[in-house]
């Protein structure tokens, strides 16, 4: 045995701790400190030994072992690297509560700083292919040495960016969550594209968790954005934009960024990111009101309406030269909500940067970073609406095709919207109408104001409410029914009670000239088939001044009729006209004839506490073959009006 | 020192001829109850407050090195109620007049024996005064270790090898692993009266480490493997205090002569040392002591120790030992 080598006397020593570390543990640790005194230089020796206090879970005396293995054999040794790994995997989930997790936890704490740190070096070179162990060994340093984040940040901020590439979820939530704060008192320093594109990735990062989770606080969610925001700027030396605040109205940015744009050379990227991000933040803002908002309820833009006068045709007519409305001043908002005012702020702010950023000197850097963020759905819906807004008829069409996935209510209004703009009702926007009354929401919400006005063209936020709805809808068959007023060939009997039917609902001054038209209209006729009255007509000023008419005629002895549709009549709509109409005479003859013509007036009166706007949405559709008539001079083919 | 005698022990030479006093003539007069008070004062004495070579130098002139058997019995007596009472200023000079008397003379020997019988003989556990004895006497407890190592498993002395109780095994095995410094404590510099000569001191390695060595020969307790450990652990903080020798080879032959007297037996016995377990264990712990003494530099007259181990029957540890010793 003398002559056996120094390597078999190791494993000797080795051995025999082995075969008593179970029974006699001292017996163990007494064969090993012989053998370390013997063969200092031993890392078999040494890792039993280490193995021997870890084992018994003796952290303190484990980390001198440990300590020592590692200052003196690193590199060498898969044991070792064994231990390294577990080492750092239960230093990454320091929250579970294993026994050994706990030990080695305990163990890492006794350890010399630089054996600590060279433990996190070795992790770092030797994960190999095994990127995201690479970048959490990084992190575990960064969080235990932050020191060595100022020079080894560039470095691991290349992978994540490098791992971005794959899998882009983990790297993006590695890089905004654990990275990012690590570096955020100690910008290191970063090529501009790679500061540009990390900074691209946490704002991706951010805008998933704003779109995917409902429950995201997004002013938190801002707030970091900006943070990681003036973070890149750092790295990049730009000119410092301003912390989040939700106060903050977006007009103060706003002109923070002129300052900025004035100050800058053509294209510069700082001008970019801060457009972009400022962009977004006010898109959000629009998209997120219009959605919803404190009322649950969203809205839609659509365009409002002009009041028509005959005076003054000419005034709805701009659209129809082909909407070219850029020369025109851009429309206003209309105030019929409460929250007009902010969705038109938001909209009008996200307007602006948009126009920025497609000025020639950011158009090609704007559109791909829109095309690396996951804007898509927002992004098509405000296009629409500045489509919408600026009257661009064709673009908004195009668009229209983009949108998926909407509600129907907002797809039908769009459409609606769509082709009002163009000037005049069309079969598709009365189709339209149909949809959008046969299926309304049951919040039933307020009657708007401002949706019609003078002068100049506007746009309305319209709240997705059963009366909003019926309001818009009725305006729009109004404005368009009107006109025929003064086409004598179209201007029925049919049509005056038609409208006056609808102009039941808006109780607004702007209806009483064409109300006060209409029974003008009905004075000067010598007969008058008021056929929709028993079911339809209501309201109590239009039976009194139909009253009146009747009653002013009595004693004229003109040769005035009006007729109304039998009071009973079940099958309203089916039909242009009643096949047997009651004339109700009124040269005094037909005794019987009157009072009935004055229970029918006392029947509706009661009825004067209907809820106007059902009514109206039942008349639009039990009626809608006489009213496309009307419009259209004939019946629409009924299949069609099942749209989409 | 007559007076001494006279007046605090009481003490009357036999036939009246105070000049030459003879130890062994000498009776006390005193009775257990003034010798209780007799305790209770000196006990009240050394606990108050006072320079440590005072009391030393009171406790050497009230007990000297040859004692008469009351007086060795009195002593006896005063250190086990300073040791039940934690009495830390008595113990201190205790320790100091045990190495100046010598840890392994009858008196230091008849005083460790009492300690034995009065707290571990009748008890099964380690009583807690003697737990406490480290922190309390350090000095005292390392030189009382040295002594009592003395008493068991040595065959010089007693013939046979008697195991330690294993209350005191116990006691000891826990005081070496909680205070890995306790068997350094003899090498503290002694606070010794203006004139007085420091005997050298002894450390227990020697004598404990005889116990675990040639434990396996006669039990197999755990206990030992434990000690064993933390001696070699106490051997290699060594390292660090400087030239101290704490292991005399001198100390060491009495291991080897035991082993021998084994292995003759064995050989007698028709069974070959090198395949005997029990030898083979002794050996291991043997050669893993002298491989972790040489290695810190604590052991004297390496060369005479290695070639009396080579005489010893062959053991693949201790060959490696001394090969490995012997190129350097």
């Amino acid at each position: 045995m003398e002559v056996a080598s120094v390597d078999e006397n190791q494993i000797y020593m080795v051995k025999q701790a082995q075969s008593v570390r179970n029974t006699d543990p001292s017996a163990a640790k007494a064969w090993i400190l012989t053998a370390k005194t013997l063969f200092p230089n031993a890392f078999n020796v040494q890792y039993e030994a280490y193995l021997l206090e870890r084992d018994t879970r003796n952290y303190e005396e484990a980390a001198k072992c440990f300590s020592a293995i590692a200052s003196n054999f690193s590199n060498q040794h898969e044991e070792l690297w064994q231990e390294v790994h577990a080492l750092t995997n239960a230093l990454r989930n320091e929250s579970e509560n294993t026994p050994e997790q706990e030990f080695y936890s305990k163990m890492y704490k006794h350890l010399a700083p630089e054996v600590q740190h060279n433990i996190f070096v070795h992790a770092i070179t030797n994960s190999g292919d095994n990127m995201q162990q690479c970048i959490q060994s990084y992190i575990l340093m960064f969080n235990k040495f932050p020191k060595t984040a100022a020079t080894q940040a560039p470095r691991l901020l290349e992978m994540l960016a490098e791992g971005m590439k794959g899998d882009s979820d983990v790297y993006q939530r590695l890089l905004v969550e654990e990275v990012l704060p690590m570096i955020q008192n100690k910008p290191p320093e970063l090529s501009p594209l790679l500061a540009c594109r990390l900074y691209t990735n946490s704002l991706e990062y951010y805008l998933r968790q704003i779109m995917d989770d409902d429950k995201c606080d997004t002013s938190e969610a801002w707030k970091n954005i900006f943070k990681v925001l003036t973070l890149c700027g750092q790295m990049m030396g730009w000119e410092a934009f301003m912390p989040f605040s939700k106060q903050v109205n977006q007009n103060v940015y706003w002109d923070k960024l002129v300052k900025i744009l004035r100050g800058s050379p053509a294209g510069s990227s700082q001008v970019l990111f801060y457009a972009t991000t400022l962009f977004i933040y006010s898109l959000h803002g629009y998209i997120r009101k219009l959605r919803v908002d404190d009322a649950e309820v969203s809205h839609v833009l659509v365009e409002g309406f002009l009041d028509w006068s005959p005076e003054g045709p000419e005034s709805m007519d701009w659209t129809a030269d082909g909407g070219d409305g850029q020369s025109m001043e851009p429309p206003k908002f209309s105030a019929t909500t409460t929250i007009s005012q902010e969705l038109s702020e938001a909209f009008l702010h996200a307007a602006r940067c948009w126009q920025l950023l497609n000025t020639e000197q950011f158009q090609r850097d704007f559109s791909q970073l829109m095309l690396a963020l996951p804007l898509a759905p927002w992004i098509s819906r405000f296009l629409f609406d500045l489509a919408i807004y600026f009257g661009h008829r064709d673009e908004a069409n195009k668009l229209m095709n983009d949108m998926t996935a909407q509600n129907t209510h907002v797809q039908s209004l769009q459409i609606l919207s769509l082709n009002l703009m163009q000037g005049s009702m069309t079969l598709q926007g009365f189709q339209c109408i149909l949809k959008l009354l046969g299926d309304l929401p049951t919040t039933s919400g307020t009657l708007l104001e401002n949706v019609s006005l003078k002068g100049h063209r506007h746009m309305i936020f319209l709240p997705l409410t059963k009366n909003a709805l019926v309001q818009y809808c009725t305006c729009a068959l109004i404005s368009r029914l009107s006109r025929l007023l003064f086409e004598p060939s179209s201007c029925t009997d049919r049509l005056l009670a038609d409208l006056l039917t609808l102009l039941q609902l808006n109780q607004v001054d702007d209806d009483v000239v064409l109300k006060q038209h209409i029974f003008q209209l009905i004075t000067q006729r010598k007969s008058f088939n008021l056929h929709v009255l028993s079911n339809y007509i209501i309201a109590t000023d239009i039976i009194e001044e139909l009253a009146f008419i009747w009653n002013s005629q009595q004693q004229d002895e003109a040769g005035f009729e009006l007729t109304g549709s039998p009071p009973n009549a079940t099958v309203v709509g089916t039909t242009t006209g009643p096949a047997q109409p009651r004339r109700i005479g009124t040269r005094g003859a037909d005794k019987g004839a009157r009072d009935e013509f004055k229970s029918i007036i006392r029947q509706q009166i009661a009825r004067c506490n209907d809820n106007v706007p059902t009514l109206i949405a039942n008349f639009v559709t039990q009626e809608h073959l006489v009213l496309a008539q009307h419009i259209f001079g004939m019946a629409p083919p009924v299949e069609t009006i099942v749209i989409k | 020192m007559q007076m001494i005698s006279e007046f605090i022990f009481l003490e009357r030479c036999k036939d009246g001829e105070g000049r030459k006093m003879q130890p062994l003539a000498v009776i006390s007069q005193m009775n257990i109850y003034q010798e209780f008070q007799l305790i209770l004062a000196l006990i009240e004495y050394f606990s108050r407050p006072g320079r440590d070579a005072t009391r030393n130098a009171i406790f050497l002139s009230l007990f000297g090195s040859h004692l008469t058997p009351q007086r060795s019995r009195l002593l006896c007596r005063l250190i086990s109620t300073a040791v039940s009472g934690s009495v830390a200023p008595l113990l201190s000079s205790a320790g100091t007049w045990m190495q100046q008397v010598g840890c392994k003379t009858p008196p230091s020997l008849e005083v460790a024996q009492n300690i034995v019988s009065d707290f571990i003989a009748f008890s099964r556990k380690t009583p807690e005064q003697l737990k406490q004895l480290p922190m309390v006497g350090p000095h005292f407890a390392a030189n009382f270790m040295v002594a009592v190592a003395d008493l068991y498993m040595n065959e010089k002395r007693a013939g046979v090898l008697t195991p330690p109780p294993d209350a005191l095994l116990d006691a000891i095995t826990e005081w070496t692993t909680e205070n890995p410094l306790l068997c350094q404590a003899p090498q503290q510099p002694l606070v010794l009266p203006a004139g007085a000569i420091a005997m050298p001191f002894a450390t227990p390695f020697a004598g404990l480490l005889r116990w675990v060595v040639l434990a396996p020969l006669v039990s197999n307790r755990p206990t030992y493997s434990q000690l064993h450990l933390s001696l070699l652990q106490t051997l290699l903080h060594l390292v660090n205090s400087g030239e101290s020798t704490p292991l005399h080879s001198q100390d060491l032959m009495e291991i080897v002569t035991s082993l021998r007297k084994y292995c003759s037996r064995l050989t007698e016995a028709k069974v070959a040392p090198e395949e005997d377990e029990a030898y083979i264990k002794c050996m291991e712990r043997f050669a893993q002591a002298v491989q972790i003494a040489l290695a810190t530099n604590c052991i004297t007259n390496q060369i005479q120790l290695f070639c009396v181990l080579e005489t010893l029957p062959p053991h693949t540890l201790m060959g490696i030992v001394l090969a490995t010793h012997k190129k350097l």
